[in-house]
């Protein structure tokens, strides 16, 4: 108890920048003494602002896809990476596997090939499977339970035992698509949203902003439900009923000063919101309010 | 330049030539031009540090409004594309420069005025601070001090000569002044040295505390030394669980330390956290006691160099020392108490505190397995100094203590229970694996210990560890016992984690670099040509105003207090929570602290609580904050293999963002086992209690 009543005054108490040095005044050693408490110039992150944490390694991917063990990356070459990795090793071999997108859940992970045809791989070591017959797939979205929406065409569409069938949202234009707890929400071409809901109706979600890329997560209980990227690259999340814009990511290497940078693509798990920027990097979000 | 020469220059120009006897009506005098050469001779130094002074203004300017492209600037010079992208900003420069031309040049105009008239020119020592001043700017880049380590250390040498020389300068230039007789009573001297341990004990230890509240704390090793304490006060002996995987796995949980560790210094926390039972006692304790070493520090100096305000600048600098501070953030650790009880042993030994000096030395020698090498370095620097019988029999008490104390940890308790030395540390060995194998290969291979020292990731960590001594250890051969340690265990080794400050397997550069850079800047003292009393005093105050600037500017680059960055985590990434700058995948430095949030405090909540005196499994990120109790394993690890009243009876995981491990696969896990049932939950963590 003691313990957390020093925790409480020490938190707030610290939550401000203090730019004093110490009075070295050998004549009033008290008021040295004193002053000294406030050496340590404390420069602490805002408790009622979110921030972006990239990722280790500063690896630069193509694609990601939010699972429960982290996130994946496609890094080119017939390789997707995990992170975090092991010991030493921040981003780790996943699989070998060419893909242009890839989503995954506890179970599986599953592969957009380079020629439009949705693949599943029950691990890491397991032969591809394929789950529809042709390609023209452009972009794909996996429940938690495994289930398939994609499009095709620019239409939404769902894999129902390998065939595509349509959904109450087929007619609209799309060019992303992600599953939520709500239903499937589309990012219709002219960027608004749409969901099609569990009671079989399709539904406009009203933004303020133009979106570029979405994603959701179906898991009840999670800390997330559903995020978008605007036209401009920042990215917003819903929660608690309206739109919140969050802080661009930065990012910090020797030599130059913090760089904002702007995010194309997000991915999203049941307790994590991921986000490629637009050189690749990969960021968490991390929210302390 | 000498400050030598510059009193040849102060001394006055060739005097004005005699007027010609008047034969007439009396004329003024013709003003005659003294010779050209010697107007060349007294005036061309002034005028050119003038020039340098004005021309390094400018780029010092241009280097603070163009800050952004610097780095490329610096560490680029010969590349097309860099000239190429920087065309705009260099025009700027070259713009610039006339107006340091034209500063230069009215410098230089009344240089030779003066020296036409005959009158004294004195080249303004301080002019060389803005020379060394183009360093500055590119010193508070982000990140550069662990990206361009041998260029950030000639700065800051370069910075820390400057300030000498101006200082040295000013106090020669006033011989009979009052900082002849300066000094600080012993009053104020203590008070001094105090406050420094203070500014090091309450800095570092809240920003330890800070780590462990806001889960930046690692398991290894906050947890498994927490245990280790827990044990001691419980059991009567340190004892680990977190370490059961995977090195406990068949034993029964709390299993007994010693065959990995033998931590004695814990038995002097334990009174003070049977108190108070949690990991931040023991950061807090770990913080005093590390900067304790600042006292040795006071005593070492104002006996060396025969002022207390010396004593004071010596435990400053003890204070700031980075690799010294970034100890009691790499979570906690025995062997790097070693430091400051070895800096303390040897100043009261300088004190003439010879019982108290040699209580303290036994005390190091028992803190840890390993630490018995540094007390027994110690101890051969008593011997071998030649002072009195005294300190040759306080020498041969601790080497004779520390050689028994490292037989009886590493050849009979270590072994009793089942373990060793880890000897997979290291990989210089001659034949076999051992001291005695090591010892051989830097005596009969010695020249593949320099190729093993000046790998790349050891030179960089030396030159890191001489910076903030301004490489002072180069002239404290003196005191080179000290190094043994250093060299058995550091060289030796091939694991980077020994080659990063602050990382507690670097302990004995600490001990090294501070010993020997005391003597260093003592014997660079005796070694100058003191030739009056003054120059005594001066070069006194020149060579601690040295040790101190360099100091300052370490403590800026790679420390903690009042620096440019917090070397706020250790370990192998991604076993690390935040992602700023990085050194070797050791060390994340961050320019801001992480917050502490309503995210946080809800974690916290769901911390306090989990049961007490249960087994419990935990994710990654909690477990330090869980670790005062008997059993708290991590996850995934359930203690299977360990005996059935080991099985954790609740599972605690929280929701912060992945940086190290994912708590995700476990909350889905838990949440989907029939066996468990969710006991308390929030948005930051949850806690499963087994069915």
């Amino acid at each position: 108890m003691a313990l957390a009543q020093a925790q409480a005054v020490l938190a707030p108490a610290a939550s401000f920048t203090v730019h004093k040095t110490a009075d070295m005044n050998p004549g009033r050693p008290w008021l040295a003494i004193g002053a000294l408490g406030l050496v340590a110039a404390c420069s602490i992150a805002d408790p009622h602002r979110p921030q972006w944490l990239e990722a280790h390694g500063h690896n630069s991917v193509r694609w990601i896809a939010a699972v429960p063990f982290g996130v994946l990356g496609i890094v080119g070459g017939g390789k997707i990476q995990r992170y975090p990795g092991g010991w030493n090793t921040p981003w780790e071999e996943h699989t070998a596997a060419e893909a242009t997108q890839l989503a995954g859940n506890e179970k599986a992970i599953f592969l957009l090939t380079a020629d439009g045809a949705v693949v599943r791989k029950a691990d890491a070591h397991a032969n591809p499977e394929p789950l529809t017959n042709g390609g023209g797939i452009a972009r794909f979205a996996i429940s938690s339970t495994g289930d398939v929406h994609v499009l095709a065409q620019g239409h939404a569409q769902r894999l129902v035992e390998g065939r595509l069938v349509d959904t109450p949202c087929t007619s609209r234009e799309a060019k992303a698509l992600a599953v939520g707890g709500e239903g499937t929400y589309l990012l219709t071409t002219a960027g608004t949203l749409a969901v099609e809901t569990t009671a079989g109706a399709c539904q406009d979600v009203a933004t303020p902003f133009v979106a570029s890329d979405i994603a959701a997560s179906d898991v009840a209980g999670g800390n997330y439900s559903l995020a978008a990227v605007d036209n401009r690259q920042r990215a917003w999340l819903f929660q608690a009923g309206h739109w919140d814009e969050l802080p661009p990511p930065i990012a910090y290497r020797a030599g130059n000063f913090p760089r904002v940078t702007g995010v194309v693509q997000v991915a999203m798990s049941a307790l994590t919101l991921w986000a490629r920027t637009n050189e690749g990097w990969v960021f968490a979000f991390s929210d302390p309010r | 330049m000498s400050p030598d020469d510059d009193r040849d220059n102060a001394s006055p120009a060739p005097a004005a030539p005699v007027p010609p006897a008047a034969t007439a009506a009396p004329t003024p005098p013709r003003r005659r031009w003294p010779p050209w050469e010697d107007i060349f001779a007294f005036a061309w130094r002034p005028i050119a540090v003038y020039t340098l002074a004005w021309i390094a203004a400018v780029v010092v300017v241009w280097e603070i409004i163009h800050a952004g492209i610097l780095y490329d600037f610096v560490t680029s010079p010969d590349s097309r594309d860099v000239r190429v992208a920087q065309e705009v900003a260099r025009v700027t420069l070259l713009r610039m420069l006339p107006v340091g031309i034209a500063g230069a040049l009215f410098c230089a105009w009344r240089v030779l005025r003066r020296v036409v008239r005959g009158d004294a020119v004195k080249t303004p020592a301080c002019l060389w601070l803005a020379v060394a001043g183009i360093a500055v700017p590119f010193l508070y880049l982000p990140g550069v001090e662990y990206q361009n380590i041998y260029l950030v250390g000639a700065m800051v040498v370069c910075l820390g000569v400057a300030v000498a020389y101006v200082l040295r300068d000013g106090l020669l230039a006033r011989p009979h002044g009052g900082w002849r007789h300066w000094d600080l009573s012993r009053r104020r001297a203590w008070w001094l040295t105090l406050a420094a341990w203070l500014t090091f004990a309450l800095v570092m230890g809240f920003l330890a505390h800070w780590r462990f509240i806001t889960f930046h704390a690692e398991p290894y090793d906050c947890s498994w030394e927490t245990n280790a304490v827990w044990g001691i006060t419980h059991h009567g002996l340190p004892s680990i669980s977190i370490g059961a995987d995977p090195f406990y796995r068949h034993k029964h949980l709390p299993a007994v330390y010693f065959d990995a560790h033998a931590p004695f210094a814990y038995y002097l926390y334990a009174p003070f956290y049977a108190l108070i039972p949690d990991s931040r006692t023991l950061l807090w304790l770990q913080a005093l006691w590390m900067g304790a070493g600042a006292v040795g520090a006071y005593l070492i100096g104002r006996t060396w160099f025969r002022r207390e305000w010396a004593g004071v600048v010596l435990a400053w600098v003890y204070a700031f020392n980075p690799g010294i501070q970034g100890h009691c953030l790499h979570d906690i650790h025995a062997n790097v108490l070693a430091i400051p009880t070895v800096v303390l042993a040897a100043g009261l030994m300088e004190a003439r505190q010879v019982r108290a000096a040699v209580a303290v030395a036994f005390l190091a020698a028992i803190i840890r397995e390993e630490t018995a090498l540094f007390s027994a370095c110690l101890g051969l620097f008593w011997m071998f100094s030649r002072r009195d019988r005294t300190r040759v029999r306080a020498g041969a008490l601790v080497v004779g203590w520390s050689l028994l104390v490292l037989l009886l940890i590493t050849k009979v308790l270590m072994p009793g229970f089942g373990g060793q030395p880890r000897w997979t540390h290291f990989s210089l060995f001659f034949r076999g694996v051992g001291i005695g194998s090591v010892i051989g290969s830097f005596l009969l291979n010695p020249w593949g210990a320099v190729m093993s020292a000046t790998q790349s990731n050891k030179a960089d960590f030396f030159w890191m560890a001489f910076v903030p001594v301004g490489f002072l250890v180069v002239w404290g051969t003196r005191a080179g016992w000290f190094a043994l340690a250093a060299l058995a265990l550091l060289v030796a080794s091939g694991n980077q984690s020994f080659f990063t400050q602050g990382m507690n397997y670097s302990a004995p550069i600490g001990i090294a670099a501070t010993m020997m850079a005391f003597m260093g800047a003592r014997a660079w003292l005796m070694a100058r040509r003191n030739r009056s009393a003054v120059e005594l005093d001066a070069n006194r105050m020149t060579i601690l105003g040295y040790l101190f600037v360099v100091a300052l500017a370490g403590n800026l680059l790679y420390g903690n207090i009042l620096s440019k960055t917090y070397q706020f985590e250790y370990g192998e990434v991604p076993y690390r929570r935040t992602s700023q700058y990085d050194y070797r995948w050791r060390l994340g430095s961050v320019a801001t602290l992480p917050p502490y949030g309503q995210r946080e405090r809800d974690l916290w909540d769901v911390i306090r609580r989990v049961p007490k005196d249960v087994p419990i499994a935990t994710s990654w990120s909690i477990n330090p904050q869980l670790s005062s109790r008997d059993v708290a394993v991590i996850l995934p690890y359930m203690a299977e293999t360990n005996p059935a009243d080991n099985h954790p009876r609740y599972v605690v995981v929280d929701k912060l963002p992945p940086m190290t491990e994912a708590p995700e696969k476990s909350w889905l896990r838990f949440r989907g086992d029939p066996a468990w049932r969710v006991f308390y939950e929030n948005r930051a963590g949850v806690i499963f209690e087994r069915r």
